[in-house]
């Protein structure tokens, strides 16, 4: 969304059906949505998912009661449509078993690798799409668009503590996607 | 996981990847919003006349089951009329003539 918030005073005229101030409102929020939900889907899916999300914004606005929750909505909005898509690929509570947390501690990979390779933003970003998509949904949120964990937490409408785990496993897959494993003495 | 240093470098990278830039695309939304208006304000405006239609096979419908009601109630009746007099008839008949009666007629043949 917007570095500030001074989008925070059209919700309320966009509500009353004022459609410049929607507008201010969609080119205000629209590029952080779309960076964020184009990290989730295929860039020409976010377009869509985009533009779906403000229409149904538009229609439910009365529904939101703080015009300040309006980014968090809109995100939980598009979220929603993501998951939509992927049920309809059925892969979306695909868990592998061997996410275990504890199971990354003897697969540390080497850190100059990895330094190198995060440097890469092509590969950094190909990296965070293969990610299991409810490990895409944490990275994605906390560390692309900045948004703070419960705020997260919010929008996945799951515990903190969720999150937390998500975001420990996601950065796991990252690092064994990113770099070749270092050989683990016994 | 267990070196911080790891950790940092990658959270470093992921919060610095520049973000994606997608096409605004408003006129796009405005001829969409404009769609899910003119479809809400064509059902607002026929909404008097679907109100009207609503009503009206209400009351076609209550008539309707009225007159089934109706329908089975005389045909109960009927059928209970044409009983009662052919009983009456029955009766009559037999008591000019005993043996008007297929079974006293009967009986009596078999009586010795």
């Amino acid at each position: 969304m917007a570095a500030t918030s001074d989008w925070i005073p059209w919700v309320s005229r966009a509500r009353e059906g004022d459609e410049d101030a929607f507008e201010r409102l969609y080119r205000a929020t629209r590029p952080r949505l779309y960076s964020a939900i184009a990290h989730l889907v295929d860039p020409d899916e976010a377009v869509e998912i985009v533009q779906r999300a403000f229409v149904k914004a538009w229609e439910r606005l009365s529904d939101l009661e703080e015009d300040a929750a309006f980014a968090g909505w809109l995100r939980r909005i598009a979220i929603n449509l993501v998951r939509d898509l992927w049920r309809g690929r059925r892969f979306h509570d695909e868990l592998p078993e061997d996410d275990e947390p504890g199971a990354l501690v003897e697969d540390a990979p080497d850190p100059s690798a990895l330094a190198e390779a995060a440097q890469d933003a092509h590969r950094l970003r190909t990296a965070v799409r293969e990610l299991p998509p409810t490990f895409r949904e944490a990275v994605v949120l906390h560390y692309l668009d900045g948004l703070p964990v419960e705020e997260v937490a919010r929008i996945l409408d799951v515990p903190k503590g969720t999150v937390l785990s998500r975001l420990s496993r996601g950065r796991g897959r990252l690092k064994r996607s990113l770099t070749p494993l270092r050989e683990v003495n016994p | 996981m267990s070196d911080p240093s790891h950790e940092d470098t990658l959270e470093r990278a992921l919060r610095a990847l520049p973000p994606l830039a997608g096409e605004d695309d408003w006129p796009d939304l405005k001829r969409r919003l404009g769609a899910r208006r003119t479809f809400r304000s064509r059902l607002r405006r026929s909404r008097s006349t679907l109100r009207w239609v609503a009503a009206c096979l209400t009351v076609l419908l209550a008539v309707g089951a009225w007159q089934t009601l109706q329908g089975r109630r005389s045909v109960v009746a009927s059928s209970g009329l044409e009983l009662r007099t052919w009983t009456r008839a029955h009766q009559e008949a037999v008591q000019h003539d005993p043996l008007a009666d297929p079974w006293a007629e009967a009986l009596a043949e078999a009586s010795p």
